[in-house]
C-alpha cells in the first residue's frame, strides 16, 4: 500500500443543484472510516457559489482541481485521477450521496481479499424530497452480463494503479466511459468483488428524464462503440447493435467466424400432450421446429429415443430428414441423465445442446447465439429463455434460495426485468436441462451429466461442476423456446433428492453467488404479505436505519418454485 | 531415345539381379522358389484365358516363357538387359532375345504380359512402350508395383488408376472379372474394347459392392474373432466402459465439491471461533474496565458500611452503657 489514503472519492463537478452538491460532500465528510480524500474537479468556468459550499466544510482532505475550460467528463476524471493519493479510486457524481459505512466496507473488503482490484455495491435512488427507493441488489462479478450493460454503475470503486495501467478515462466513450472503464478493468483485474450493501444513493432528477432523447443519440452511439470495443478485445464474434428505446443495454448480432458442427441431443419417449386444445406428438413439433427454422449451416439432431418409444413414431421418426436427424435407440427405462449421456456418445459435434422434447424453437439464429457464448473462454453451460405455452416465463436460469427455484417464474415474456435484467445475457448459476448448450470437451472434462440424480437436480449438477472447473454459466434470454411443460406431471421432487444435492453443493447453494443476500431468508408468506420480514426489522434495531430502509425496498422477489427436468 | 535405353541397359547387370531385383535374402535366378512362382503364374494364365501365343515383355531371365512353353504355350520374351537374356537356360534361348519397349515387336500375340517392368521406364519411354504392347495384342495382362519407392531403378511408381487411365486412352478396359491376384495384389488384365460408359458403371459398381460387402463381413469376422479370444470387448461393453468412465470423473467431481462444502463449513466454524474469542477478550476486557471503574467506589462503600456498622453497633451498645453507668 501506499502512503496515501484507502479511497480517494473522484467528482466531476459540472452545474449540479447547489443543495444536493451540499447533502454529496456532506455524505463524505461524514464517512465513519476518516480514511479518503474526495478530489473535486470543477470543469469550466462559473463556480464561486459551488466553490462557497465547498469553503463551508473546511475539510484538509478535500482537494480542488479548477479546469478553465469545460472538457466533458473523461477529460475532467482523468485531471482529477492525476491529484488521486487513495490506493483505489471511487466514481461519486455531483449530486448523488454515499452510505456513511461506505469507506468503512470497502475497507473490510480489501482487508479480507487483498488482490482485489475492482469492487462495487448495491445501490438505490433518492428523490428530490430526500426519500428513497428503487434498491438495486446486484450479483455477484457477472462479466456477461457486464459486456452489454453497466450494471456495476455505483458504487464503482477501482484501485488506482490498475485504472493508470488501462490508461485512465477515455474521452471519445463520454456518455458511456464508465461503462468503458470497468470492462478494460475488469479484464485485467486479479479479483472484483460486490459489497451485498446499498453504498450509494443515486439522485433522481426530474429534468434529466424529461430531456429530448435525441439529445441522448451521443450517449447511444457512445454505448455501441464501447461494447463493440470490448467484443473486440474479448474475442467474442458478434456485432453490437443500438437496443431502440432502452437506454443502457446493447444488443449483439452474432457473426460467427467459423461455425463448429452443433450435436442437438433430445431425449424422448415419443409422448403425446394436449397443448392449448390441440394433441401435439412433442418429438415431431419439436423436430419439425428445429428443421424449419434453424439457420445454422452445420447440425445434427441426435433423438434418443428409450424404450417406451410407440413403434409408430420410432418408425416415423426414421423417415424424417435423414440429412439432420439420427435415432439412438436407449434400451433401458427412461434415465434423463443416462439418455443424455448415450446421445453425447453417438454425437460428432463439438457443440452439444441437450433439448427436451416438449420444446419448441422460435427464435431463427438460436444456434449462432448459443454457440456465440459457448466457445468463449471461461464459459460452460449456456441457457435460453423458455416460455410456457401461453407465453409466461418458465425458465430464466435457477436460482438456490430455500431450495432451487427458478428465476422470473409466471412473469409475462413480455418483461425485461429490474434493470432490463430479463432481456440480457446474464449469469446464473445453473440452467435447466431442458435447453442447456456446452462445448462437447467441457461437457466431458467434468463427466457429462451424474447418474447421482436419475431425473431432477442433474442440469444443476452439470453446471455447478463447470462452475467449480472454472467455467461460468450464461442465460441468453434472445435465444427463446416454447416449453410445453407438463402440468399434469408431479413437479415436486423428493426432500432426499434434494437433501443428496446439498451434500454435494451445500457450500455454493447456501451461497448461491449470483443472488443477492437481501433476498434470502424471505419466506413466501412474507411475499405475498408484502411485509416487511422479521429479519429486516431485527436488521433494524441491530444495524440502524440504513440497511432497514434499502432492503425493505426491494420489489416482490419472484416466487420460486419447485424444479423439474421436464 | 536411343540414349536412355543405353543408360537403362547399362543399369541391369549382374550386380542388379544380385542384389536389387528380389529384394531381401531372395536373389533373382533359376531357384526353386521362382521356378515355382512362375510355374503357377503360367498355370493360371492357361487356365484362365487359354492364350496360344504370348509376349512377355521385361522377361529378365526368361522364367516365365520357359514356364509358358513347358505348357504348350508359344511364348517369347524380350528384355533391355543382355546380362539376363545370357542367364536363360538354353532351350529357352531360341525364344528370348535382347531389345527396348520401345523399339517396334514384331507379329501379332494372344497376350502380352509385362510383369513389374513398367514402374522401371523413365517417364518419356512410357507411352511409346505402351503403343508397341497395345499395338501387336488385344489383351495386356499388366503389373507395376504402387507402393515401391525405395528401389532405385523405380523411376515411375504410381498407383493402379494411373495405368489404368493412361491405358483407357488406348482403348483398353480393365476386365473386373478376371482376377489376376495370382501375381500381386495391383495386377490387372486389360482388354482391348469400346464398351459405353453405361456399362463401364455397371463393371465397376458392381465390383465396388462386391468388395464394399466382403470387407464389412470381414471387419465383422475379425471383431467376432477379437471379442472372442479377449483382445476387444464387444460394443456393449465398450458402452459400458465409457459409462464406468464418466462415472468416475463424476464421483472425482463430486468428492471435490463436498471437499469445498466441507471447507467452506470449516472456514465458517473457524471464523465464528475467532470472533467469539475477540468477543471473549473484549468482554474480559470491558469486566476489568467494570471493575476498575467501580473499585473506587466498593472502596467508598465499603467505609461507609463499616462508618455504619460502627455506628449501629455503637448504638446497640447504648442500653449495654447505660446499664453499666447505672451499675457503677
Amino acid at each position: 500500500m501506499s502512503g496515501g489514503p484507502l479511497v480517494t472519492f473522484l467528482t466531476p463537478v459540472y452545474h449540479p443543484e447547489p443543495d444536493w452538491f451540499r447533502q454529496t460532500i456532506a455524505s463524505v465528510v461524514r464517512q465513519s472510516d476518516g480514511d479518503w480524500q474526495l478530489v473535486l474537479v470543477f470543469d469550466g468556468p462559473h463556480r464561486g457559489a459551488h466553490r462557497n459550499i465547498v469553503d463551508e466544510f473546511a475539510d484538509q482532505r478535500i482537494v480542488i482541481v479548477e479546469r478553465d475550460e469545460n472538457g466533458g467528463i473523461s477529460t475532467a476524471s482523468n485531471d482529477g485521477l492525476a491529484r488521486c493519493d487513495g490506493d483505489f479510486v471511487a466514481l461519486l457524481d455531483h449530486d448523488d450521496t454515499l452510505a456513511s459505512f461506505a469507506t468503512a466496507e470497502i475497507r473490510a473488503a480489501v482487508e479480507r481479499w487483498p488482490d482485489t482490484d475492482v469492487l462495487y455495491s448495491d445501490e438505490d435512488k433518492i428523490d428530490s424530497a430526500g426519500r428513497r427507493n428503487g434498491p438495486f441488489c446486484k450479483p455477484t462479478f457477472s462479466p456477461d452480463w457486464l459486456r452489454c450493460h453497466m450494471y456495476l454503475n455505483h458504487l464503482g470503486v477501482y484501485r488506482r494503479s490498475l485504472v493508470e495501467q488501462v490508461g485512465g478515462f477515455r474521452p471519445e466513450m463520454d456518455g458511456a466511459q464508465d461503462h468503458d472503464l470497468a470492462l478494460r478493468t475488469t479484464e485485467q483485474a486479479r479479483r472484483v468483488v460486490h459489497i451485498p450493501r446499498i453504498l450509494y444513493h443515486w439522485r433522481q432528477s426530474d429534468s434529466s428524464t424529461a430531456a429530448d432523447p435525441e439529445s441522448k443519440s451521443w450517449a447511444y452511439e457512445a454505448g455501441v462503440r464501447t461494447v463493440a470495443d470490448a467484443l473486440a478485445r474479448q474475442g467474442v464474434q458478434a456485432r453490437a447493435v443500438r437496443r431502440p428505446g432502452y437506454m443502457g443495454i446493447v444488443d449483439l448480432e452474432p457473426e460467427l467466424q467459423r461455425h463448429p458442427e452443433v450435436s442437438i441431443i433430445v431425449p424422448t419417449a415419443g409422448g403425446s400432450r394436449l397443448v392449448i386444445g390441440e394433441q401435439i406428438r412433442l418429438i415431431d413439433r419439436c423436430l419439425r421446429s428445429i428443421l424449419e427454422l434453424t439457420t445454422y449451416p452445420d447440425y445434427e439432431i441426435v433423438v434418443v429415443a428409450d424404450s417406451s418409444t410407440p413403434a409408430d413414431v420410432r418408425r416415423e421418426l426414421t423417415h424424417t430428414d435423414l440429412d439432420h436427424v439420427r435415432i439412438v435407440d436407449n434400451p433401458r427405462p427412461f434415465n434423463f441423465s443416462e439418455a443424455c449421456n448415450a446421445g453425447r456418445d453417438h454425437a460428432s459435434g463439438e457443440v452439444l445442446v441437450f433439448l427436451n422434447d416438449d420444446t419448441e424453437v422460435i427464435t431463427g439464429n438460436w444456434l449462432e447465439r448459443l454457440v456465440m457464448f459457448a466457445v468463449l473462454d471461461g464459459v460452460g453451460a449456456v441457457g435460453a429463455k423458455l416460455l410456457y405455452s401461453d407465453g409466461r416465463i418458465q425458465h430464466m436460469g435457477l436460482v438456490s434460495r430455500n431450495g432451487m427455484g427458478h428465476r422470473a417464474v409466471g412473469r409475462s415474456g413480455e418483461d425485461v426485468g429490474p434493470y432490463g435484467s430479463y432481456s440480457v445475457q446474464t449469469n446464473v448459476l445453473s440452467v435447466t436441462g431442458a435447453c442447456l448448450t456446452v462445448l462437447t470437451e467441457r461437457f466431458d472434462q467434468v463427466g457429462g451429466f451424474t447418474t447421482m440424480f436419475p431425473l431432477a437436480f442433474n442440469d444443476i449438477d452439470l453446471c455447478l461442476k463447470l462452475y467449480r472447473a472454472g467455467f461460468r454459466t450464461v442465460l441468453e434470454p434472445q435465444v427463446t423456446l416454447l416449453h410445453h411443460e407438463s402440468s399434469s406431471r408431479d413437479p415436486k421432487v423428493s426432500d432426499e433428492e434434494l437433501e443428496r444435492l446439498f451434500d454435494r453443493w451445500r457450500h455454493l447453494l447456501e451461497d448461491d453467488p449470483y443472488d443477492n443476500p437481501s433476498f434470502r431468508h424471505r419466506s413466501a408468506e412474507d411475499v405475498e404479505q408484502q411485509q416487511p420480514p422479521a429479519y429486516f426489522l431485527q436488521l433494524r434495531e441491530l444495524m440502524g436505519r440504513d440497511i432497514y430502509d434499502a432492503r425493505s425496498w426491494i420489489p416482490g422477489p419472484v416466487l420460486d418454485e419447485p424444479v423439474s427436468n421436464s | 531415345m536411343e540414349e536412355s535405353a543405353h543408360v537403362s541397359a547399362d543399369l541391369y547387370s549382374e550386380q542388379y539381379y544380385r542384389s536389387h531385383l528380389a529384394g531381401g535374402d531372395l536373389a533373382y535366378e533359376r531357384s526353386q522358389h521362382w521356378l515355382r512362382f512362375f510355374g503357377s503364374v503360367a498355370d493360371a494364365i492357361v487356365s484362365g484365358l487359354a492364350p496360344e501365343t504370348v509376349l512377355d515383355a521385361g522377361c529378365a531371365i526368361g522364367l516365365l516363357v520357359e514356364a509358358l512353353r513347358a505348357r504348350g504355350v508359344d511364348a517369347r520374351g524380350v528384355d533391355v538387359s543382355e546380362y539376363a537374356i545370357a542367364q536363360a537356360p538354353d532351350h529357352v534361348q531360341p525364344y528370348v532375345r535382347v531389345g527396348t519397349l520401345t523399339e517396334p515387336v514384331d507379329g501379332r500375340f494372344d497376350l502380352v504380359t509385362c510383369i513389374e517392368v513398367l514402374e522401371h521406364l523413365p517417364v518419356d519411354q512410357l507411352a511409346p512402350a505402351l503403343k508397341n504392347l497395345t499395338s501387336v495384342s488385344d489383351q495386356l495382362l499388366i503389373s507395376s508395383s504402387p507402393e515401391d519407392f525405395t528401389e532405385p531403378t523405380h523411376l515411375n511408381v504410381r498407383p493402379p488408376e494411373y495405368w489404368a487411365t493412361k491405358l483407357a486412352a488406348l482403348g483398353f478396359y480393365r476386365d473386373l472379372d478376371f482376377d489376376a491376384g495370382f501375381l500381386t495384389p495391383w495386377a490387372a488384365l486389360f482388354r482391348r474394347s469400346e464398351p459405353p460408359t453405361t456399362e463401364l458403371v455397371q463393371n465397376y459398381e458392381r465390383e465396388h459392392w462386391r468388395l464394399l460387402r466382403e470387407r464389412d463381413a470381414l471387419r465383422a469376422a475379425a471383431i467376432d474373432h477379437m471379442a472372442s479370444d479377449g483382445s476387444m470387448p464387444p460394443a456393449e461393453d465398450a458402452q459400458e466402459l465409457r459409462d464406468q468412465l464418466r462415472s468416475a470423473i463424476d464421483a472425482a467431481h463430486g468428492a471435490d465439491a463436498r471437499r469445498a462444502t466441507v471447507e467452506a463449513r470449516l472456514a465458517h466454524v473457524e471464523f465464528a471461533l475467532s470472533a467469539a474469542e475477540a468477543r471473549e477478550e473484549e468482554v474480559a476486557e470491558m469486566v476489568e474496565e467494570i471493575y476498575d471503574l467501580c473499585d473506587g467506589d466498593i472502596r467508598r462503600l465499603q467505609a461507609l458500611l463499616d462508618a455504619r456498622k460502627f455506628r449501629a453497633y455503637w448504638q446497640l451498645q447504648k442500653p449495654y452503657r447505660w446499664l453499666r453507668d447505672r451499675g457503677r
